[in-house]
C-alpha cells in the first residue's frame, strides 16, 4: 500500500468517526430548554435541563470552554454559566405559579427541595436564597423561611456562586440584585424597615419643585373585560392628589386623564412633554388594562377592543420617547393585571435606552387586587404608593427605597414592622440608565 | 529543443553539484503568511481561519462568521555563485528578499441552517526564483576543456497558485472537526541558461517556460479531547497534483507533490490575573510522490515547526506575540534547507471583529521575511 493509500485510508476512518458523532448533546438540550421557557413553557423547559443535566450533570459556575482551535478562545455562550439543576427548579417553580393554589403546593416543595440541594452542594447563590424563600412564603413554612434567611444571614458575604439568569424575570433580577447591594441610603436601608410614622398625614404640602411633572392615566372603562381595573379612575384621582400634597409636584404640572382614549393619551403627553424643561423629572402613572404584543407594551385607551391588536392602544415606549426627546428621567408605575399569554405579558418590555425606572404592581403571570380603604375601594399598589408618599413626605424620594417600603406596605400595611405576607407583590424598581438613589 | 535532448544538456549541471549553500526548497513549502507565520508556521492545521481552506478545512468548521482574510508579504528570492565546471558546478546560494505581493486572499462565511462554512481562497503555496552566475569575467568550463560557457546565467523560477474551494464542520459537541475542499493549481516553471559560447557553437542559451495546472483534493480533521478542551488535534491531506498543458517544462516538473500535515496546539488561559493566554504549537509538514528533474527535482521533503502565541491582555484588546522555529528539509537534488527562526506580533480587539498580524523571519541561508495579516470578521 503506498504512503498516499495508507494516508486516504486513515483519514477516511476519521472521517467517518466524525459523521457517526452527530449525537444529542448537552448544550443543545440545554438551549432547547431556555427557548421553553421563553415561551413560558415551564415543563417543557424543565424535563430539556434535565436532559441537558443527563450529558453533563454538575453544574458550573465558571465559564465553559468550548473545544476547537486554541488560537480561538470559545467560551459557551459568551461566558455564562451552565446552570440546568437551578433552572430546572426555577422552571418548577414558575410552572407553580400558574397553577391553582390547592395545586401548586407538590412542584414548590420539589422545587424548594432541590434549590436547597444546590445550597447543600456548596453552590450557593442569591438568586437560590431568593427563591427559596418565595416559595417557602407560598407555602406558608414560617420555620423554613427563617431557616433560609439566617443561612443566608451567615453565608451572603461568602456567596461567589454564578448561576444562569438568562429566563429570571428582569423585576426578580432587581429583586435579588438588591439583595446584593444594599443601598445605604441615608433613610432607611432595605430589610430593616421601620415606616417614618403611623399613616397619618402631616398637614401641609411638600415644597413643590417646578422642574417635576407628572402623567397620571386612570382608565376604568374598558372593553378588555379580563383586563379590565374598576378602580383605575379614582386610584389616579388618588395619586395626583398624593403627588400634589406630599411628593412635591406643583398641580399644574401634572396632567390627569380619567378613561381616555389611545389618542387622548397620546395628545395629552405630546402636550406635557412640550411644556417640560430639559432634564426634567417625569412620573407617568397607569392603571387599566395593559397589553404586550410582539414584544412591546401597550397602554389599553377606552376604546380599545383587542389584546391582540393595538388600535385604541398607546405604546409605552412612544410615551416614553415623548420624555425621553427632552433628556427626561422618567419614574413610570403600573397598576394592571399581567396574565401570560404565548410567553409575552404586560411590562415585559424594557427599556434599552433613557433614564428610566419601572415599577408593576404585580408579578407577572398575577393580577392587581384591591382593598377597602376609608370606605373606598382602592388598588393594593396605588393605596400603598399612596400611603408612602404621605409617610416620607418629600419630594426627593430615592426610586429603589421607595420601591421597597411600596413592597412592605403592601405586605404590612400600616399593621407593624416586621414580618407579613400578601397575595400581591410588587416588583421592585427595573432601572435603565438610573442609579438606585435617583429621585423622583 | 526538445525536453529530452533538454534534459541530455541540462543534466551536466546538475548531475554532481558541490554545495556549500543550496536553493532554500519553499518549491511546495512556501508560507503563505499569516497569524502562523510569526509561530514557526506551527498553528497552521490547528488554526481558523480563511487559510484553513488551503492548509486544513477543518478549521473551518469552527467559523461561526463570516471572515475574510489577506495575507502580504515578500517572494523568497535567491543568488547562487557558480564555480567548478559547466559538468559539475559548485553552487554557493545566499537567500535574499524578492517583490512583495498578496499571497492569500480568502472569504468564508458559515451557513446558518445547513451549518459548516464554506470558503473561497487564492494562496500562494510555492515558489522558487533563483539566479545563478559566474564570477564576473569567469566562465565555467567544461570538464574536457572543450568549451567554456562564459558570463553563465541560470534562472529557474516556478509559481503555485492555489484556488481552493473548501468545506468544514463540527460535530454537535464541537470536539470534532473535518473539512474537505478542492484546489486548483496553476503552476508556472520557467527555467533558462545564457551565456557565451567559447568557442562559437559549443553552447546554445535556452529559456524554457510553462504554465500548467490539475486539481487536487483537500481533506482534514480536527479534535480536542472533551476534558481537554484547551488542546487541538489537526490532520489534514491534499493529494499530488499532476500537471497538464506544462509544455517544453514536463521533463522538468510534472507533478506537484502532495502534502501532508500533522499539528498540536495546545492553549492556556488565566495567565497574568486572568488578563493573558498562551498558545504553544507543533506541526509536521511531509510533501511526497512529486516528479520533478534537474532544475526542479523532487524527492520527499519534511518541515518541522514550533512555535507559541503569549497574548498580552491590553483590556480592550490583545497584543498576540509570537515567536517560533521552522525547519524544513531539502526536497530535491541541488536544494537545500530552509530553517529560521520566526516573530510576529499582532493585535485583536477584544470582540475579535478583526485582526492585523506582522511577521517576520531571518532564514539561515539568508535574506529575511516580512509579511503582514488582516482579518475582518462580519
Amino acid at each position: 500500500m503506498t504512503t498516499l493509500s495508507r494516508l486516504w485510508l486513515s483519514l477516511c476512518l476519521l472521517l467517518a468517526l466524525a459523521t457517526a458523532s452527530f449525537a444529542q448533546s448537552w448544550s443543545r438540550a440545554y438551549e432547547e430548554g431556555l427557548t421553553a421557557a421563553r415561551a413560558a413553557k415551564w415543563l417543557e423547559a424543565r424535563e430539556a435541563f434535565r436532559q441537558a443535566m443527563a450529558y453533563r450533570p454538575e453544574d458550573a459556575s465558571l465559564p465553559t470552554l468550548l473545544p476547537g482551535p486554541p488560537t480561538e478562545r470559545r467560551r459557551w455562550r459568551d461566558g455564562a454559566p451552565y446552570s440546568p439543576s437551578f433552572l430546572a427548579a426555577y422552571a418548577l417553580y414558575r410552572d407553580a405559579l400558574t397553577q391553582p393554589t390547592d395545586k401548586h403546593g407538590d412542584p414548590l416543595r420539589i422545587a424548594g427541595a432541590e434549590l436547597e440541594s444546590l445550597l447543600d452542594k456548596g453552590q450557593p447563590s442569591r438568586e437560590a436564597f431568593y427563591f427559596l424563600d418565595l416559595i417557602y412564603e407560598r407555602l406558608g413554612d414560617g420555620s423554613k423561611r427563617t431557616a433560609i434567611a439566617e443561612r443566608y444571614a451567615k453565608e451572603a458575604s461568602r456567596i461567589k456562586w454564578r448561576v444562569d439568569t438568562e429566563i429570571v424575570t428582569p423585576e426578580e433580577m432587581a429583586a435579588i440584585t438588591a439583595m446584593a447591594n444594599p443601598l445605604g441610603t441615608t433613610i432607611v436601608r432595605a430589610g430593616d424597615l421601620a415606616p417614618t410614622n403611623s399613616g397619618t398625614a402631616t398637614p401641609g404640602r411638600v415644597a413643590p419643585i417646578v422642574t417635576k411633572f407628572a402623567l397620571v392615566i386612570g382608565n376604568a372603562e374598558t372593553s378588555l373585560t379580563p383586563l379590565a381595573v374598576p378602580h383605575a379612575a379614582s386610584d389616579a384621582r388618588r395619586m395626583k392628589d398624593a403627588l400634589v400634597t406630599n411628593a412635591g409636584y406643583p398641580e399644574e404640572n401634572v396632567t390627569l386623564i380619567l378613561n381616555g382614549t389611545g389618542e387622548q393619551i397620546q395628545t395629552a403627553a405630546q402636550a406635557l412633554a412640550a411644556r417640560i424643561p430639559n432634564e426634567a423629572t417625569v412620573l407617568i402613572y397607569f392603571a387599566g388594562a395593559g397589553a404586550n404584543l410582539a414584544g412591546a407594551d401597550y397602554l389599553a385607551g377606552t376604546t380599545a377592543t383587542s389584546v391582540t391588536d393595538s388600535k385604541g392602544m398607546v405604546a409605552k415606549s412612544e410615551l416614553y420617547r415623548l420624555f425621553m426627546a427632552k433628556g427626561a428621567r422618567i419614574f413610570a408605575f403600573f397598576e394592571a393585571h399581567r396574565p401570560i399569554a404565548d410567553g409575552r405579558y404586560f411590562g415585559s418590555e424594557i427599556p434599552l435606552a433613557g433614564s428610566i425606572a419601572q415599577v408593576q404592581g404585580t408579578l407577572p403571570g398575577e393580577s392587581v387586587t384591591s382593598q377597602v380603604q376609608n370606605g373606598q375601594t382602592t388598588g393594593t399598589f396605588t393605596g400603598a404608593v399612596v400611603d408612602v408618599l404621605s409617610d416620607l413626605k418629600s419630594n426627593r424620594i430615592p426610586i429603589l427605597e421607595f420601591g421597597w417600603q411600596v413592597f412592605y406596605k403592601i405586605r404590612r400595611g400600616s399593621t407593624g414592622t416586621t414580618g407579613g405576607g400578601s397575595r400581591q407583590t410588587p416588583t421592585l424598581p427595573v432601572l435603565t440608565n438610573l442609579a438606585s438613589d435617583a429621585r423622583f | 529543443m526538445n525536453s529530452s535532448k533538454l534534459a541530455a544538456v541540462g543534466a551536466g549541471l546538475f548531475a554532481a553539484a558541490l554545495a556549500s549553500a543550496q536553493v532554500p526548497d519553499v518549491l511546495t513549502a512556501l508560507d503563505a503568511g499569516g497569524r502562523s507565520m510569526g509561530a514557526g508556521g506551527a498553528l497552521g492545521a490547528t488554526n481558523a481561519d480563511t487559510l484553513s481552506s488551503f492548509l486544513n478545512p477543518a478549521g473551518l468548521g469552527y467559523l461561526t462568521k463570516a471572515q475574510i482574510g489577506i495575507t502580504y508579504r515578500n517572494l523568497p528570492q535567491s543568488r547562487t555563485s557558480l564555480t567548478g565546471s559547466y559538468e559539475r558546478p559548485n553552487r554557493n546560494t545566499r537567500g535574499d528578499r524578492g517583490d512583495n505581493a498578496i499571497t492569500h486572499f480568502g472569504y468564508a462565511f458559515p451557513f446558518a441552517r445547513l451549518g459548516g462554512t464554506l470558503a473561497l481562497s487564492y494562496t500562494l503555496g510555492g515558489y522558487i526564483d533563483d539566479t545563478a552566475v559566474t564570477g564576473p569575467g569567469v566562465g565555467l568550463p567544461s570538464d574536457s576543456g572543450a568549451f567554456t560557457v562564459g558570463n553563465f546565467t541560470e534562472r529557474r523560477r516556478a509559481r503555485a497558485d492555489y484556488y481552493t474551494l473548501a468545506y468544514g464542520r463540527t460535530n454537535a459537541s464541537q470536539t470534532l472537526s473535518y473539512g474537505v475542499g478542492v484546489t486548483y493549481l496553476q503552476q508556472l516553471v520557467e527555467y533558462s541558461q545564457s551565456g557565451e559560447s567559447i568557442p562559437a557553437g559549443s553552447f546554445s542559451p535556452f529559456a524554457l517556460d510553462s504554465n500548467g495546472g490539475g486539481v487536487g483534493l483537500i481533506a482534514g480533521v480536527q479534535y480536542s479531547p472533551p476534558r481537554t478542551p484547551n488542546v487541538s488535534v489537526a490532520a489534514s491531506l491534499m493529494t499530488p497534483i499532476d500537471l497538464s498543458g506544462n509544455g517544453d517544462t514536463s521533463a522538468f516538473y510534472d507533478r506537484v507533490p502532495g502534502r501532508a500535515l500533522v499539528g498540536i496546539a495546545a492553549r492556556r488561559d488565566g495567565l497574568r490575573s486572568n488578563q493573558d493566554y498562551l498558545v504553544m504549537g507543533s506541526q509536521v509538514e511531509y510533501y511526497f510522490e512529486g516528479r520533478g528533474n534537474l532544475a526542479f527535482d523532487r524527492t520527499d521533503q519534511t518541515g518541522l515547526g514550533v512555535g507559541l502565541e503569549y497574548g498580552y491582555g491590553l483590556g480592550s484588546a490583545t497584543l498576540p506575540i509570537r515567536v517560533g522555529y521552522r525547519a524544513l528539509s531539502s526536497g530535491g537534488l541541488d536544494y537545500g534547507t530552509r530553517n529560521a527562526f520566526t516573530y510576529g506580533i499582532g493585535y485583536r480587539p477584544r470582540d475579535g471583529r478583526y485582526g492585523i498580524d506582522l511577521s517576520w523571519s531571518k532564514p539561515q541561508g539568508g535574506g529575511s521575511d516580512l509579511g503582514i495579516s488582516a482579518s475582518y470578521r462580519f
